[in-house]
């Protein structure tokens, strides 16, 4: 047996490689397979009940009477993609992977979409039944945001409208009548200061009367009620300072700023967002409010809310209107097998698909003769005026919320932001709702004055600069080849040793010239273009400078917000993870019994999955959380007196600074390895010398180490700069509230991906590469004041 | 200047001891969070102050013929009478209020794990645990053993390829002479600091050139290509072993390749180590890569699924989130333990200067 063994033994590498790889053929092998059948991609969301809904879909369900479509269609396989992220599906259509069919949001997405030419025109595959059914049956309001240029380039499928939600307990316990439909503003205002009580007296309320979406669509519905509009009819101005919209603001300010009816900043200082308050009948109204909650609170873990629905109320010369947020699936204009993909689109927003929507609670379906089917939309009764919901639809009162522009992005941000800190913190003190209109209308139409002054640019020739690459590429190599065939030519050996020495380092030379090189060049490339990567590289326009300008010349806040941020971050973390590594690293460098347990221990964050530890923090920033408990000497103080962690602006950034100090083990080991190669001699030197402690680290251990201590200030600040994963857990891609944590790789993201803008995605790259360039060679030409190399100039690299 | 023995053998320690313990509290109590929340029921990990140990509650209720069943949480009251549901029983019933009853019990909830071990974690609340678990259903396509499985599969062949790869073009580096070998090396370094996001959307579009998309090849070959930290680590320490070793072995008849194959990477083994450990790790963890990539359910590496514990409101499934992070955490964590040493080794001998 040992012979045996010791015979395979060089060869076990060999084996066992073979073994992995023969797994991951396993592994790469799909579980089943059918024979000649039309394979259809689609993109499906990942949440619960968007599971249920695939599932219904797949498997179909004999009590809905829905009949899977692939039972309906054996010639038809469906493969599920399942990614909510904006980036997998934009890198898909970007890489021409595009998959057949893909669900899609009025508005924002439609706009790229449809800006983009993914969507294919489904006018023409459409039969003149199907016409007829679409016209006849669909709610108009979902039908023609689908629709543009009067072709329809989606079938509409959802719909989620602005309602008002109630709970009975409150009301009842103030004695204050429910909600009906002839409800007005100053009915809501009533009720809502009647709920408002201060109960134990601490001069905060306890209960809240109402609140509302705190984001465009919520002060859109206001907006609309008073009669204003945010846009001009043509879609050229932005008319956010007209009066009507200026009453509206007025309208909210005062429930919020001046009868404080509506959690805020002041009178609770921490507020607890969405339906916590709500569901913990500590508030009367949420609303108006997208209706997507209604199968939240019909879930198990709201049994015990009292509730009910009813519509917006209606504003003060009698307007109501409710904004809809509305999705429906299309057909990329890149699906190979356009009719089928169609098939299953019309499935999807057919009777069937509806149904199935209908039963998994997910939305209201935006076909009438589904949405209207009490037993299939409320079959349990809950909430009670479940009809509240569709009267938007029914009663025409319903919108969509307007979109105009490539950069109507921004513009949403900003009157968020603007609108934000007016109604809810006490950002500029001398604020009037005219001068905020004023400031959101002017911006607006800034970004509209930008972007009609956009260079529309020259198509770039991408076959030709292919070609031309190549036959650079080609020539450098060659001319590379060249100069070392010369100096093989010298001599023999020096000629076998040029071979060698390149086949040795040919893994990297390969990888370097396909993956890196040609990427970097492109990108550099794609920088000096307007390009959305919703669309094949063909339709990237050449603009020269244009991104850099827009960037650098203080048109975008952002940008300039998320270089402070991230300047802001570097500047505290880099010291602190330097310092906290050394000492760590100091206190770790000695034989006690157990350092290997505490080396691990201590080391543990900075090994462990970063998603899974930045899930964990997560969990323990919420306010109610496992830090503020320790902060406040195990749940001493109230907490909500304590830090918000990651919903306060104040306190996103050192929040991001303390998972960094727990995790600064990771300089540890290698401040170790340092302190370990110092030689014992200049101790015991120093001790002859008579230093004590203090002088031995400041004349010795210092020094030395100042290598190492460069080492991690160089690679510390290359991190800091990159700094993505972390903060996208924590924060998501619009750097939590008000962009406090806004980190630049964030930005870069969040435009390059999000809103598919490719070209200023590599322009900010590259900038980010110059900064990064620049800190490094200041720090390396400075490195001589204070970096000590022992011995020679070896091992500066 | 030598302080007293006393000091040395027994003071010394004892402080050293007593700090690192307390510093060391802070960094093990949110794992122990995590433990107890991996194994807690869902209506107790939002809760305030933290629960210390896993807490089950159980609501019974006599029903009709006076027994005593049990059932969900109350629905609602009305005056002497509570609305609940029994066990296994789809209608609501009215019991009188006094029957019902709450029992709190201390105990994990293992059903957690086990659960989160055999399903996708796409379902992010309610019935993850629905169905029963069969140990049997790991393999099936889309669970966490198979992601497990498939990220495993994927480390290694990463781990494989980073230290074949590094050392050979670390040996050309170190050891070679050929023209540009300087320059190469520099650029090589210089690579390192280019942002990744620059690389990711033409990188995908030459993968998706080459139709290899949705298949393991974009996370596996770049570690076939020489990391360029890697590479430096191996140089250094190619650098530091006496060319004596070389010489001798090309008069015993070895051709270059077998000298690094026989005689220096079997020396490098601490940076290998090293090198190895770190990629197991970077490829255990690494997210963006199979979020770009991959496409396939059955494809998905574990920190993918991680990420799938939120719907589509932002909720989260907080235990079974946990349950599923410390699985994850395991294998990196008996890994780091047994190579602790190796990896110190190999940093100390490599010996990083900048």
């Amino acid at each position: 047996m040992l012979r045996l063994w010791n015979a395979i033994r060089p060869y076990a590498w060999l084996v066992a490689l073979g073994v992995l790889v023969s797994l991951w053929v396993f592994l790469e092998r799909p579980p089943e397979q059918r024979k000649n059948a039309v394979v259809l991609r689609l993109v499906v969301f990942s949440g619960e009940r968007d599971q249920v809904f695939w599932r219904l879909i797949k498997n179909g369900d004999p009590k809905a009477g829905i009949q899977g479509f692939e039972t309906a269609h054996p010639e038809i396989r469906l493969e599920f993609i399942k990614a909510g992220e904006g980036d997998k599906v934009g890198t898909m259509i970007a890489g021409g992977d595009a998959p057949d069919v893909v669900n899609i949001g009025a508005g924002e997405q439609f706009y790229h979409y449809k800006a983009a030419n993914v969507m294919r025109d489904l006018t023409p595959l459409m039969s003149d039944a199907d016409r007829a059914d679409v016209e006849r049956d669909f709610y108009p309001v979902a039908r023609t945001a689908m629709m543009a240029d009067g072709k329809y380039y989606a079938l509409p499928w959802n719909l989620i409208p602005f309602i008002l939600f109630y709970n009975k307990r409150v009301f009842d316990r103030f004695d204050v009548p429910y909600p009906t439909a002839d409800w007005t503003w100053a009915d809501y205002e009533s009720a809502a200061k009647k709920m408002t009580k201060d109960l134990n007296g601490d001069g905060y309320p306890d209960v809240f009367g109402a609140n509302f979406a705190q984001w465009q669509d919520g002060y859109y519905t206001w907006i609309y009620e008073n009669g204003g509009r945010v846009v001009s009819p043509d879609g050229k101005r932005i008319t956010f300072d007209d009066p009507k919209v200026v009453g509206a603001i007025a309208f909210l300010h005062r429930l919020s700023r001046i009868e404080s009816v509506i959690p805020n900043d002041k009178n609770r200082p921490k507020a607890i967002g969405g339906q916590g308050l709500f569901s913990q009948d500590k508030q009367g109204m949420l609303g108006p409010f997208g209706s997507f909650y209604i199968p939240q609170f019909r879930g198990e873990d709201f049994k015990n809310v009292d509730w009910d629905i009813a519509p917006t109320p209606k504003g003060p010369t009698g307007i109501r209107a409710s904004v809809v947020a509305t999705s429906g699936f299309a057909v990329t204009s890149q699906s190979k097998h356009p009719q089928q993909a169609y098939e299953l689109v019309k499935y999807l927003c057919g009777h069937e698909g509806q149904a199935a929507l209908a039963v998994s609670a997910l939305f209201v379906p935006a076909r009438k003769s589904v949405a209207t089917n009490t037993a299939l939309m409320n079959p349990a009764g809950l909430p009670e005026h479940m009809s509240a919901v569709l009267d938007a639809v029914e009663k025409g009162y319903a919108f969509v919320p307007p979109w105009t522009g490539r950069r109507w992005g921004d513009f949403q941000d900003y009157l968020n932001g603007e609108l934000g800190d007016f109604l809810f913190s006490n950002a500029n003190p001398g604020d009037t709702p005219e001068k905020v209109a004023k400031r959101i209308a002017a911006k607006g139409n800034a970004i509209l004055a930008e972007e009609r002054t956009e260079r529309a640019g020259t198509p770039l020739p991408t076959g030709p600069i292919a070609k031309i690459a190549m036959a650079l590429a080609a020539i450098i190599v060659a001319a590379w080849a060249a100069r070392v065939w010369v100096e093989a030519r010298k001599s023999r050996t020096r000629g076998a040793e040029q071979a060698y020495g390149y086949i040795a380092i040919a893994p990297w030379l390969v990888g370097f010239l396909v993956f890196a090189a040609g990427p970097i060049l492109f990108s550099l490339l794609l920088s000096l273009c307007r390009w959305s990567n919703l669309s094949p590289p063909s339709q990237a326009r050449y603009i020269g400078l244009d991104n850099f300008g827009y960037l650098l010349g203080g048109k975008d806040d952002l940008f300039f917000t998320s270089l402070i941020v991230t300047a802001k971050y570097t500047l505290w973390a880099v010291p602190l993870g330097l310092v906290a590594g050394l000492i760590l690293a100091l206190f770790m460098n000695t034989n006690i019994r157990g350092i290997n347990w505490y080396r691990t221990i201590y080391y543990l964050p900075a090994i462990l999955p970063g998603i899974a530890t930045t899930m964990l923090w997560k969990q323990m920033f919420v306010q109610n959380g496992l830090l503020n408990y320790a902060l406040s000497g195990g749940g001493r103080a109230d907490f909500h007196r304590m830090p918000d962690w990651l919903l306060d602006p104040r306190f996103t950034i050192p929040a991001i600074l303390i998972m960094g100090v727990w995790g600064a083990g990771g300089g540890m080991m290698i401040y170790l390895a340092g302190l370990q190669n110092i030689p014992t001699d200049l101790y015991n030197a120093a001790e002859v010398d008579g230093a004590g402690g203090l002088a031995k680290f400041r004349h010795v251990t210092l020094p030395m180490l100042s290598p190492v201590l460069f080492f991690n200030l160089v690679m510390g600040i290359i991190g800091t700069f990159q700094v993505f994963g972390s903060a996208f857990v924590l924060f998501g891609s619009d750097g939590g509230p008000k962009h406090s944590a806004l980190f630049y790789g964030l930005y870069l993201y969040r435009k390059a991906f999000e809103q598919f803008d490719i070209g200023l995605g590599a322009a900010l790259a590259w900038i980010l590469f110059v900064i990064i360039l620049a800190f490094t060679l200041i720090i390396f030409k400075s490195s001589p004041l204070w970096v000590y190399y022992e011995g020679s100039k070896e091992g500066k690299a | 200047m030598a302080k007293p023995l006393r000091w040395r053998r027994q003071v010394r320690p004892t402080i050293l001891h007593v700090i690192l313990v307390v510093f060391a509290i802070p960094i093990l109590v949110p794992f122990y969070w995590m433990l107890v929340a991996s194994v807690q029921s869902r209506d107790k990990t939002d809760q305030y102050p933290p629960q210390w140990v896993p807490v089950q509650t159980y609501w019974y209720a006599k029903d009709a013929n006076g027994v005593k069943r049990e059932t969900f949480p109350p629905i609602k009251e009305e005056g002497r009478r509570t609305q609940v549901r029994f066990l296994d029983e789809p209608a609501k019933t009215w019991v009188p209020t006094a029957s019902v009853q709450k029992v709190e019990k201390s105990e994990p909830r293992w059903k957690n794990i086990t659960s989160v071990f055999a399903k996708t974690g796409d379902t992010s609340s309610g019935n993850v645990e629905d169905a029963p678990f069969r140990w049997s259903d790991i393999w099936k396509s889309e669970s966490f053993g198979r992601y497990a499985l498939n990220t495993l599969v994927i480390a290694l062949l990463c781990v494989f390829g980073q230290i074949i790869s590094c050392s050979l073009v670390a040996y050309g580096f170190a050891r070679m002479n050929f023209w540009g070998k300087n320059a190469l090396f520099m650029l090589m370094l210089a690579t390192m600091m280019i942002p990744g996001q620059i690389y990711a959307i033409p990188a995908f579009m030459i993968y998706r050139s080459l139709g290899w998309v949705d298949t393991y090849i974009p996370l596996i070959l770049p570690a076939w290509m020489g990391g360029a930290f890697f590479v430096f680590l191996f140089r250094q320490f190619i650098l530091g072993i006496p060319l004596e070793m070389d010489e001798a072995a090309r008069i015993d008849g070895s051709g270059p390749f077998r000298i690094w194959w026989e005689i220096l990477l079997p020396m490098a083994r601490p940076v290998a180590v090293v090198a190895g450990v770190y990629t197991f790790f970077g490829a255990w963890n690494d997210l963006f890569g199979p979020l770009i990539y991959l496409n396939s359910d059955y494809k998905r590496t574990l920190a993918l699924a991680l990420t799938k514990f939120s719907n589509a409101y932002g909720q989260t499934d907080v235990p079974s989130l946990m349950a599923a992070s410390v699985l994850m955490m395991v294998p990196v964590l008996v890994i780091f333990f047994f190579s602790q040493r190796a990896l110190q080794q190999g940093l100390v001998i490599s010996g990083v200067k900048g």
